[in-house]
This record gives C-alpha cells, structure tokens and sequence, in this order.
C-alpha cells in the first residue's frame, strides 16, 4: 500500500495521510528497573484524541518515556508494565516486533527526536542518510524523488541532497531530520523539542511547518515545557506532573480555564511580551522519583492541598478532557 | 545609554572590533595569511555603556556576536580595536596581574550541566574564586555558605557536600549564581543563564538574581536570545545583528516600540501564549534564504548587515547606517529613520 504511494510524482502535499486517526493510551506503565530502585517515569496514564496533542510537563515528568513508548524504543533498564496504546483500534504494545516494524514504525508513526539534528552521520551526505531510512524499511526508490518530495515539503529543495550535515544550518539540519521522519508518509508525528536549540526566527518557520502539516491531516503530538509553543500548534493539551497527566483538554479550556492547580501554576510562569511585568513559580522542587508520594503527587507544592489530597485524584470530566484534582469533586 | 563619560556609568565600551580568522587550509596555515574571505566579524564596532545598578540586555540570534561580547568584556579575549573603560579606568589593555578587575566581573554560563566541575563538591565550587584571590581558609569556607545561603540553596549543610550530578538543573544555576557573587563583584556578565532550565524554573532563577541586584547594587549584562523573558529583566536592550548594534534603548520602548525592520521580525516571530494563533501562521517578516549555502549568510559586506533579508531595503542601505536618536532613551541604526 505504501509502496504503490511512494512512486507518486509530485504533489508530495496532498499525499500526506488525509484520514482522521485515533490515539488512544490506556492506563499506560512504563518503570524504568534501576540498580538504585524503580522509576516509575509513566505511571498510569490515560489519553484519547484524534487531534494533535501537546504534552507538556517539566524535565523528568515523563514526556519523552511517553514519546519513546508510542515508537516502542525503550530499552533495559525500561519496561512496559501495563497499559496499551491503541492507533486506529490495534494495540500497538500487543504486536510482536516484526509486526510493529514492518506496519506502524515510520510508517504510521515517526518521530523527530530530541537534538536529533545533531545526531545526522558527519561522514555521509543527507543524500545517503535519508536512504538508510528506506533501505531500512524496506522500500526500494527507483530515483530521488521520495527524497526530493519530502525535502520540498519542509522547504528545502533538491540541492541540499548533495551536502553534509556541517555544510547546513540548524534549521536547514532540523528540516532535513523532519523530512527524514516524513519519508513514510507517517499519519502521526512525534516531535521532542523541535525548535529548543534553534534562534526563534527559524523557530517560527519550523512551528509554521508543523501547522501546516497539521492542516494537512498530520497528526502531530509535540513534547515540550513551553507552553507558548503549544498554543501555537496544537489543538490538545496533556499537562504532565510526576509522571501521570494531571490535565487533558482543548488548548482553549488549558489557556482559558485551567482547572489543575499545576496548570494555573505554569500559566503564570509563561513569559509575555505584553502586559503585567511579574512572572510567578512554583515552589519547591517536583517529587523524588524513586518515591512518589501517595495521593496527588503536586500535594506538597499545591496552593489549595486538603487532607483530601493524600488519596489518589479522581478523573474529573470536563467537557472533552478531564483534570485530576479533588478541587472538583 | 549612549552618554559616554557619565560618572553613573560602570561599563562604556567605544567602537569594539574582534574579527576572527578562519584557517581554511593547511597551506593558508603554513604561509601565516588568510584571505578576507576567511575572516568573521564577530564584533565590528559596538558602543555601549551600562550605568551603575542597571541590567542591560543584548539580545541576538546565534553568530550575532553576544558571546565575544561578552568574552571580550570579562578579557577573555583581546579586542582588535576599541575601548573598554570599566569604573571609570581604561582596562582594554590589562595585564595578567590584575585581580582586581577579574574580582570585580564575574560570569554565569549558559549551561549548569557544564559549568560545575563534576568531581569537585559544592563548597569547593563556590570557595574556589575565593582561593585564587587569597582569601584564608576559615574565611572561604563562612562567605562560600553565606553566598549559598543569599542563593536559597537549602538545606546548606547537606547541599555544600554533594556533588554537582545530585542536583537538579536549577539548583545547579544557582551553584553558579554563588559563585559569581562570593567575590562581590561589580558586574555579573550572565549568558543565557535560563535558557537551559525549565520554564517553570526561569522564572524563579530570574527572580533570585533580581532579589540579588537590589541587595548588593550589581550591574548586569544579561546576555539572550529570547525577549520575552529578557522583558522582566532588563532596564536597557541593544539588539545586535551579525556583530552590530542595530537597535538600543529602555527596553519597553524598544519591544513595545521596535524600529528596526530586524527588531520587528524579532518580536514578530516571538511565540505567544495565545490558542486561537494556531489557526494562523506567523508572519516571518524576513527574506530566508535556505537555498543558499552558508558561505556568506545573507550578510552583506558593504553598508547595512540586514540589507539582504531586509523587507524594506532601499539603494541608500549600500552605505553605512548610523546610529541615530530617534526618541530619549531609543536609538537605531537604520535608514527609514
């Protein structure tokens, strides 16, 4: 099915997967089993949407073990304890790994990793790079043009098929490594910090790009710990703390209304250009990993924190999400 | 800002000028010359002065230059031209035996990941400036957990004897923030110093080095990329573009108010926490030539830097803009004006 795609000439845009996909992660686990103890760095988390999504938390709440779970990547000393991922209505955690490989991996799902535009070979041309890709998927290009489609798509053109990687810029680099994730004609996207490294001049082209994608039926989920970048892209928000999402809902209800006192909390540490000239934070640091607290894990931080709280958060529904706080029960 | 020989100026730097070679080939090497196509101007001509207790802050894109602005300033490195006059003595040329200027400037990197010695404990870290000036041993140790305690590192005790790999990325800036002020000094050059850490911790760390200027009158040279947070920093901005100055004064005015086609692009592509933006793509008001190989970056040898990305670019921009005052407290480099 792929295949016969692949050899269509030009138009690359329209070729992008148009169909409406399902994500759907159900009561997901992954512990990391470390000499020093358990990491429980997803632990319990729930999340459906057929719209691109931003999961957004602080360093160590869990966002890229999400990512690296959805592209089945994790490695000892990481596992999958419970939970299922399910795309369009299969368990993606109940394949076996020829399967996965061979059906979802870049094809249905690819991922920009972090830093990935300095992972790109030094030694070989973006030429040969991209076509490892293939080779390692298992499809046979008769010319360049898959390699020439999906540069176009990022706004490169053919020329740059011909460099190395230190003969590019970082955003020429982080276009390329897109364009590598794109090869497939995945129908979701995973990008881990697109634009961290990059100046913010090229940070809007790339964030343009992925809208665009969006548009064009690309279901993108962006991991990040700015939220101005989310309100930017995407339609959904997952708010992470300590390894479970304590908020889901449309970017309109997160940047209007948050209801999880975390959320409200990273709202107002958001730096603006316009308006009142006082920046808040939160107190304190986020929970030792190895110990997570029982009950609500942003307890000790939590302006509103009741006895209540020392049990386990309810799932609230609010509108199309929910929230997990006894604030509304 | 641009008032040279003021008495409230702690820092004036007058037409500062660092080119850097590129050694292209081993023979260009072997023979001592370069062509000029082997030269960068990371620095070509920058004018600025702080006053005493102010923050100012450079803002540019990477390979504008702000970080050989500020290696020349802390005298890293030797500038090719120009002048540095710090407290009113000139000390564009000094000698390896003068502490105490290296005593009264200080830095906080970008990077706590980097900047901490990993086999080296907290107290160590934060008593060695203290060391290298000579101060005795009973001394070191009392000023290093006061200046700990002055960065909120608590509990004291247990922090001052781990090591660097036990914190987390804000406790660590804040390790460097200790080790900066431990020596007092009278201007803390900070690059990027919340670029690294998370943005719910930004804001804290902003906070603390502000808590830090009132309390002891420090001068700051904020050095970033990102305007927005610069904004609750800040007193004074210089916007520099490929080693110029192209824009500066009171940075309200500057980013409520940008002129300069640059500073608009800037501001322009600057995310904001606003939902219904994603229904619209960001205006990216430059000329970005990603066709083109890196060779010469758009920048244009002759006349305005901007020139060649420039939307508004005239034949006049072929000369050499000056700065001019377009209001109190804002100047720009730029022909419109």
């Amino acid at each position: 099915m792929y295949r016969s795609s692949l050899t269509f000439k030009g138009g690359y845009i329209h070729t992008i997967a148009v169909r409406m996909v399902k994500l759907e992660i159900r009561g997901l686990k992954v512990y990391y089993y470390t000499s020093k103890g358990i990491v429980k760095a997803v632990d319990g988390t729930n999340m459906n949407t057929s719209e691109s999504v931003g999961i957004v938390g602080e360093s160590g709440s869990g966002k890229s073990t999400l990512a690296y779970a959805m592209m089945r990547m994790l490695q000892h000393p990481a596992r999958i304890v419970e939970g299922g991922i399910i795309l369009d209505g299969k368990d993606l955690l109940a394949m076996n790994e020829r399967e996965f490989n061979e059906h979802v991996r870049w094809k249905k799902i690819a991922m920009v990793f972090q830093y990935a535009m300095n992972s790109l070979d030094p030694v070989y041309k973006v030429k040969d790079q991209m076509y490892e890709v293939l080779r390692q998927h298992g499809v046979d290009a008769i010319d360049d043009t898959i390699l020439v489609d999906a540069l176009r798509e990022t706004g490169l053109d053919a020329g740059v098929l011909e460099y190395y990687p230190h003969e590019l810029s970082g955003g020429m680099k982080q276009r390329v490594v897109i364009a590598m994730a794109l090869l497939l004609k995945p129908s979701v996207l995973i990008a881990d910090e697109p634009t961290t490294a990059l100046d913010v001049l090229v940070q809007a082209q790339i964030m343009n790009m992925l809208k665009r994608f969006k548009s064009n039926g690309l279901m993108i989920i962006l991991i990040t710990h700015d939220l101005s970048i989310v309100a930017e892209v995407v339609d959904r928000v997952a708010i992470m703390y300590a390894g479970q999402i304590v908020e889901f809902n449309t970017v309109d209800v997160i940047f209007k209304e948050a209801k999880h006192p975390y959320t409200q909390a990273l709202m107002s540490s958001i730096p603006r250009l316009k308006g009142e000239k006082r920046l808040s934070y939160i107190k304190g640091d986020p929970p030792n990993p190895f110990d997570y607290p029982k009950g609500c894990r942003f307890y000790a931080r939590c302006p509103y924190a009741m006895d209540k709280c020392m049990q386990e958060p309810p799932y609230i529904s609010i509108g199309d999400g929910y929230v997990r706080c006894w604030l509304y029960r | 800002m641009l008032d040279a020989g003021s008495t409230d100026n702690l820092l004036e730097v007058k037409g500062l000028v660092k080119y850097f070679k590129v050694k292209r080939s081993l023979y260009e090497l072997l023979r001592g010359n370069y062509d000029s196509r082997g030269i960068v101007k990371a620095v070509d001509g920058v004018s600025f002065s702080i006053e005493r207790g102010k923050t100012l802050v450079l803002a540019g894109e990477s390979g504008s230059g702000k970080s050989t602005i500020a290696r020349l300033i802390l005298k890293a490195i030797e500038p090719d031209r120009g002048t540095i006059m710090f407290d009113g003595k000139d000390v564009t040329r000094l000698s390896r035996s003068e502490k105490w200027f290296r005593r009264s400037v200080q830095m906080i990197h970008q990077d706590p990941y980097s900047s901490l010695n990993p086999r080296m404990k907290i107290l160590s870290i934060v008593s060695e400036p203290l060391e290298i000036h000579g101060f005795a041993k009973k001394e070191r140790e009392e000023l290093a957990f006061k200046a700990l305690q002055e960065v909120r590192l608590e509990p004291v005790e247990d922090i001052a004897y781990r090591y660097p790999h036990m914190l987390s990325g804000g406790q660590r800036q804040r390790v460097a923030i200790a080790r900066a002020l431990v020596l007092k000094p009278k201007l803390v050059v900070a690059d990027e110093p919340v670029s690294m850490l998370d943005m719910s911790v930004r804001a804290e760390i902003l906070e603390l080095m502000n808590s830090i200027k009132a309390k002891y009158n420090i001068t700051y040279m904020y050095i970033t990329h990102d305007l927005s947070t610069s904004r609750y920093f800040g007193d004074d901005i210089a916007i520099l573009y490929k080693g110029k100055i192209v824009e500066m004064g009171c940075i309200d005015e500057v980013l409520n108010n940008p002129l300069h086609p640059y500073t608009q692009a800037l501001i322009d592509a600057i995310p904001e926490p606003e939902p219904s933006n994603r229904y619209k793509e960001k205006v990216v008001r430059i000329k970005i030539k990603i066709k083109m190989k890196i060779e010469n970056d758009g920048i244009s040898e002759q006349g305005c830097r901007f020139y060649a990305r420039c939307p508004y670019a005239m034949d006049k921009c072929m000369q050499e803009p000056i700065m001019k005052k377009a209001k109190d407290d804002h100047y720009v480099s730029c022909f419109l004006y």
